[in-house]
């Protein structure tokens, strides 16, 4: 019982994530995933259970006046114990009153499907007790909102007195492992960033510091009984305290964000968000950083090509240019010379057929690549120093910069002619080059080495083959995980609100939903996207950085709604209104969620049977909780955990590591050592499904204070399993040790372990105390799903794709074309000099099977038979052997063309002869 | 399959001459005009316009010596190609006109008349380019020289040796059907360009049997005219010599009878090679449809078709032509170190280093390449032989053309 209120308090204290560290020993399995939404945790209980408590809407701040939101919140990386309060306050802005919302119950429908789906266990345990925590935590929550909505009113940085009736016999109250702080004055201590300063994190429910309404989070405790108050002292000078009695306590309120904001300097206009994020959001460095442009030979010009005449001002037909200078007489490079690519574009047809595609010209500062694309009176050039990126890379980063600018505008002339589009061009332009020329202002200031590695390995992996190609880096998980998250994606997609709504009948929905997909990192993991859609999001998320953002850092919250131009919903559109069926007013929208390293990308149409929307109407904030709640469920059952284990687990297929000076054909970890693992594994999990049913039992706190030492051992997951898969001695032999005295424990510890990986790769994780008000029964249900789904992935049976004896595979992708999805190893482990010469390998291959497939269609299309190079047509594979370090590694590219479209890059060492068919088919089996 | 080369006086724009090869229009002076003068505005700004990729053409610009401009357009399968073709070009204007007459023209229209001599040169160098199209009868490289494995050539060796002495000259070779069988080590110090241009220069005239032909050699004397005498031995037997203004042409004539009389067996015996550019003693496995040896160092090559196949094969011409654009392939991964444009990229020249092997899988066919010291051997399979079979046929017949003494390869 004790347990049980311990857990309870934690929870409720969690709604500042930055007492985790303090409460991270106590988290239950289900609580892990609930690093829930900035919105919700900080301020309101979150949607997960009906309350009417209208909770500010963060992001609401950034709805443009096209009704358009960009909103990123990175998740703070300070160690755990630092002042938050900047966070905080930017929490504070007070909503609008126009917005009206819908809350969700959309727990209960979720939990109705899952229950259809495993009807195997079911168990309430809403005790009164839970039900008591609850409403406390409620009247807490919503005095904390109050009290941060009331800050705005305060001058910035005003000292105050409060007097805290203090009772030492309550000492131990909380428990034992509460502090002296907490227990005594009812607030959660945090360390400010200079180690001394006290910060108010959060209340203790019932605490004394709650009924005082002056405190507020992000407080600094100043002095008590006007006694200096530091980290180091408190504990003494609270325990000092012997009798009941007040003491009076100086506290200094935290400086609002909204003063802040008006503030021309960055650092302060966006707190804490990391270097990632603020370069993705800043639009007013973007302006400043493009004048810094003007003198490189980089820039993208969009030209009208009939009003095009030499005589004129060099600004003449230009209907966009990036870089640009406000002083008229500084042109960027481009437009001084783009008249001779205007006449080239014009003249070839006559001389040699088709449009130019690009044209290389030498400067004094190297060699340039200027690409070409012609979308109806309109010409896009694209310079690019060759030393930035080879030509090739250069067109397929112009097909994505179109893709990504016809899907968020509609077409391209439209996207450039109109001038409201400049300054989100100008961004997203700022963007490309910047990330393109490694010259940014945040990391032209730090020009320290390490960073400058880092850059040019990033570069080196951008311009790798799955990172350039339209197609959408995959990851297949095992079924049941794979059910899971399309049947979230079909719950929301369906949006069924009838059954969540009390009132159904008065409101007529206002968006359906065409298809969402789910990212995790870069991987995508659920898609219910036409092909070209999904092409498309995902060069969206691509160029606005989000996908490299979301890959590296995590974020604790993102809202992005945007009105797009699906190509499939515009290609209906057009075929319909051919057809004259009837006269359509489409609209549609993006909406993106991330949270962690999660996104949830959702396209909405407003048309047909929808309500019909204002103009420039703001995203609705019941579908963008939808589409969070959606999230939030697959995090809660674990998916982005079991994800991350397939990623790293290098099993699907198994890859072999090329090292420095490695003897030919190291041999793969040893398999027989993990078969006896494997096998112990299934034993196991018979009992395991058996204890899964008592969700807490294998959690329980004797159980985790056993392993206390396990979890402050910091394991990165991904290192940990490699940790297993390397020396598997260690892994399996405590394995056996334990497997011969008892069996359950193992798993407890197993688990523990685990989670307390996943807590470790979380360092910040913003717990939500959502589940204490959700029904148990749920909890029960998700963290069952969870354990389930997770001991799939307890151990991942490597699959060898190649063949020999020994494994040889070091690195693959696989492009369905037609869908657009590729599935590729991870390159993060590869060697960079290595990887450039597969890179090279790889794109050479790639050009010649591209050519390939054009003469093809040329040929079926029987345009001109002349221009075709007959000995290239029929090339379905192409190998290319490389040396390095001593060993030989063969990379090949194989094409197929039934029954769809797919190439099949493949590197491997070369000892064995191996047959590109055989593999790939041994690849796609893999995955299922 | 289209190739254009213009050639255009820097300073004036003023058309020189404009070469054309397989179908489509002839240039016109509008077109050329507009093609040189988006060069000509670049080069106000300091910008050196290079070249235009179009989806299957490529356009090169290229200024040689500030006062001629070279403009190529061709269908051809890499840049590298019309890069060699354009440098190729503007040689055959020096060996035939000379440096100093280019630089400065007594006037155009004389420039003009004397570059006539080059067309048929330039023509020729045209097809070389890897078009894809079987236009000319026989397959070549812009940049290597054509060369013939006799069995007898050691014992040519030797008489072209002696001749040559006579001849008082260093510079000596014998072509059996347009390829070098022999050739004295001084003619293989020549430039590669040279080379293949003064063995180009003389292959059009066969009537007689001896000529010379005043000539600049571009790179070693672009100002000094040279004798090249060619002497045909025998039907498609030739012998090339460049000479000072001594010995006089009839004795030159009559010192080919004293020498040669007696080797005429030889001769005829070595000739028999062709076409298969190979001696009759070596074999070549059945998969093997046929090969391309090049020595890239010396810059030579062999070309052969294993004759066992003519029947069950679509046509020889086109065995060769994707031989030689596997090959033009090729290099663009063994040799990207050469060229200059990725010299300032560290990776991409390592890279290039460490590429050893590379095949080509197609419907009809197969291709496989293997790089061993200076030699890049490329095959061509039919489709029936497996892949890893192939490296093990490549390295074996490699290993036995270079092991063959007699060929002196």
């Amino acid at each position: 019982m004790s347990n049980e209120k311990d857990r309870g308090d934690t929870v409720t204290y969690q709604q500042n994530e930055k007492a985790f560290a303090y409460t991270k020993n106590q988290k239950h399995a289900a609580d892990d995933e609930n690093d829930g939404w900035a919105s919700d945790s900080g301020s309101s209980t979150g949607s997960y259970y009906s309350n009417s408590t209208g909770s500010a809407i963060e992001w609401e701040s950034e709805i443009s006046p096209s009704g358009e939101v960009f909103y990123i919140k990175s998740m703070t990386e300070f160690t755990p114990l630092t002042n938050n309060k900047t966070d905080k306050d930017s929490q504070l802005i007070s909503p609008p009153p126009e917005l009206t919302r819908r809350r969700s119950t959309r727990t209960k429908k979720l939990m109705r499907l899952i229950k259809r789906k495993e009807s195997y266990r079911h168990s309430v345990r809403l005790s009164g007790l839970a039900s008591e925590f609850k409403r406390n935590h409620e009247t807490i929550s919503k005095l904390n909102k109050e009290r941060e909505n009331a800050l705005g009113n305060f001058k910035m940085g005003e000292k105050y007195t409060v007097n805290i009736w203090v009772d030492p016999e309550k000492r131990h109250k909380l428990g034992r492992r509460a502090t002296v702080c907490e227990a005594y004055l009812g607030i959660v201590p945090q360390v400010a960033s200079d180690k001394s300063k006290i910060i108010v994190g959060g209340f203790v429910p019932d605490g004394e510091a709650l009924k005082c309404k002056d405190i507020r989070v992000g407080d600094w405790l100043q002095s008590i009984n006007s006694k200096e108050v530091t980290n180091q002292n408190i504990e003494s000078i609270l325990t000092a305290i012997t009798s009941q009695k007040y003491i009076l306590c100086q506290l200094q309120k935290s400086v609002p964000n909204e003063s802040c904001e008006d503030l021309p300097d960055a650092e302060l206009s966006f707190p804490n968000q990391s270097i990632l994020a603020k370069q993705l959001i800043d639009k007013e460095e973007s302006r400043v950083s493009m004048e810094s442009f003007i003198k490189d030979t980089v820039g993208i010009v969009c030209v009208k090509i009939n009003e095009f005449t030499d005589s004129e001002s060099d600004l003449q037909g230009v209907s966009y240019s990036y870089p640009r200078s406000s002083n008229k007489n500084a042109l960027s490079f481009l437009v001084t010379i783009k008249g001779a690519f205007v006449t080239l574009n014009h003249m070839l047809p006559d001389i040699a057929g088709p449009k130019p595609i690009s044209t290389t010209i030498k400067t004094s500062s190297g060699i340039q690549n200027i690409i070409y694309d012609t979308f109806g009176e309109d010409l896009l050039l694209l310079c690019l120093p060759e030393k930035c990126c080879d030509k090739h890379t250069a067109i397929e980063l112009l097909n994505d910069i179109t893709c990504c600018l016809s899907f968020t505008y509609g077409n391209l002339s439209k996207c450039f002619i109109i001038d409201d589009n400049h300054k989100h061009l100008d961004h997203f332009f700022y963007l490309f080059f910047s990330q393109l020329c490694n010259k940014s202002k945040t990391q032209l200031t730090s020009d320290d080495d390490t960073n400058d590695v880092t850059n040019s390995d990033d570069k080196a992996k951008m311009f790798h083959l799955e990172n350039l190609l339209p197609s959408v880096q995959s990851l297949q998980l095992p079924r049941d995980a794979q059910i899971q998250v399309d049947a979230a994606l079909s719950e929301m997609e369906a949006m069924d609100y009838r059954d969540w709504n009390q009132d159904p009948l008065e409101c007529q929905r206002l968006y359906t939903i065409i298809g969402s997909c789910y990212y995790h990192r870069r991987y995508l993991i659920g898609s219910h996207l036409p092909p070209e859609d999904l092409k498309q999001i995902q060069s969206f998320l691509r160029r606005n950085g989000l996908l490299n953002l979301i890959d590296k850092e995590q974020v604790k919250s993102l809202v992005v709604w945007k009105r797009v131009y699906p190509s499939s919903c515009l290609n209906r559109k057009f075929s319909w209104n051919e057809d004259q069926v009837y006269p359509l007013v489409d609209k549609w929208f993006l909406l993106i969620v991330g949270n962690g390293h999660d996104l949830l990308a959702v396209i909405l149409e407003s048309g047909g049977c929808t309500a019909v929307l204002a103009e420039n109407a703001g995203p609705d904030i019941f579908y963008v909780e939808e589409a969070q709640e959606t999230l939030k469920h697959i995090r809660k059952i674990g998916i982005p955990m079991l994800a991350e284990k397939w990623i790293n687990a290098n099993a699907k297929p198994e890859i072999v590591a090329v090292q420095k000076g490695s003897t030919p054909s190291k041999a793969s970890p040893n398999i027989s050592d993990n078969l006896m693992d494997y096998i112990k594994t299934n034993q196991l999990r018979s009992s395991n499904n058996m204890i899964s049913t008592t969700p807490k039992s294998s959690f329980d706190a004797s159980n985790v204070s056993k392993n206390r030492s396990v979890e402050d051992a910091r394991f990165d997951s991904a290192h940990s399993f490699e940790a297993s898969r390397d020396s598997p001695s260690q892994d399996s032999l405590s394995q056996v040790s334990s497997l011969s005295d008892q069996t359950a424990p193992i798993l407890g510890r197993r688990a523990t372990r685990e989670r307390a990986n996943f807590l470790a790769s979380k360092p910040s994780d913003d717990d939500s105390d959502s589940d204490l008000d959700t029904d148990q029964s749920i909890i029960n249900e998700l963290s069952s799903i969870r354990a389930n789904l997770l001991n799939q992935a307890e151990y991942i049976v490597p699959k060898i794709i190649t063949s020999g004896e020994k494994n040889s595979l070091v690195y693959f992708v696989h492009i369905h074309l037609f869908e657009g999805i590729l599935i590729s190893s991870n390159i993060s482990q590869i060697d960079r000099e290595f990887l450039s010469h597969l890179k090279s390998s790889s794109q050479t291959i790639h050009r010649l099977l591209s050519e390939t497939k054009r003469y093809k269609k040329l040929l079926s299309q029987d345009v001109s038979k002349s221009v075709i190079n007959k000995s290239l047509i029929a090339i379905k594979e192409y190998g290319i052997l490389f040396e390095w370090e001593n060993n030989t590694y063969w990379v090949v590219g194989r094409l197929y063309n039934t029954p769809q479209p797919r190439e099949l890059y493949i590197c491997y060492q070369d000892c064995a002869p191996q047959n590109l068919i055989e593999m790939s088919f041994r690849l796609q089996c893999t995955n299922f | 399959m289209t190739a254009h080369v213009m050639c255009l006086t820097s300073s004036g724009g003023i058309p020189l001459f404009v070469r054309k090869k397989g179908n489509g229009d002839l240039m016109t002076f509008s077109k050329m005009a507009s093609l040189n003068g988006i060069h000509m505005f670049l080069k106000t700004h300091n910008i050196e316009l290079l070249n235009t990729d179009m989806p299957d053409a490529t356009i090169v610009w290229k200024e040689f010596h500030k006062c001629i401009i070279l403009i190529a357009i061709a269908n051809a399968s890499t840049k590298k190609i019309i890069d060699e073709l354009l440098e190729a070009v503007f040689n055959t204007m020096i060996l035939f006109i000379g440096l100093k007459d280019i630089q400065q023209p007594r006037s155009v229209e004389r420039l003009k008349r004397d570059l006539r001599s080059c067309y048929p040169v330039i023509d020729k160098l045209l097809e070389c380019s890897d078009i894809g199209d079987a236009m000319g009868s026989k397959s070549d490289l812009i940049d290597l020289t054509n060369c013939i494995m006799c069995s007898e050539n050691h014992l040519l060796q030797v008489c072209l040796e002696g001749y040559m002495e006579c001849l008082e000259s260093l510079y000596g070779c014998m072509l059996i059907h347009n390829c070098i069988a022999v050739a004295t080590n001084s003619w293989w110090s020549l430039d590669l360009i040279e080379r293949k241009l003064l063995m180009l220069a003389t292959t059009s005239e066969n009537s007689s049997t001896i000529r010379q032909l005043p000539i600049f050699l571009p790179n070693k004397s672009p100002n000094v005219t040279y004798r090249l005498v060619n002497v045909t031995l025998v039907n498609n037997i030739r012998i090339l010599a460049l000479c000072g203004p001594n010995p006089e042409l009839s004795e030159i004539e009559k010192l080919t009878l004293q020498i040669w009389k007696n080797s005429t067996d030889l001769l005829q015996a070595s000739e028999q090679c062709y076409p298969r550019n190979l001696p009759a003693s070596i074999i070549l496995d059945t998969g093997i449809l046929g090969f391309l040896l090049v020595n890239y160092k010396i810059g030579k090559y062999v070309l052969s078709r294993n004759t066992q196949h003519l029947k069950n094969f679509i046509s020889s011409t086109h065995k060769l032509d994707t031989l030689k654009t596997f090959y033009n392939h090729t290099i663009e991964i063994f040799l990207v170190s050469t060229s200059e444009e990725n010299k300032n990229d560290l990776n991409c020249n390592k890279a290039s280093a460490g590429m050893r092997e590379t095949y080509w899988c197609s419907e009809y066919h197969k291709c496989h390449a293997l790089k061993e010291a200076d030699h890049i051997f490329c095959v061509l399979y039919s489709s029936t032989v497996p892949s890893h079979t192939m490296r093990l046929l490549t390295k074996k017949t490699l290993k036995m053309l270079l092991s063959d003494k007699q060929v002196c390869w």
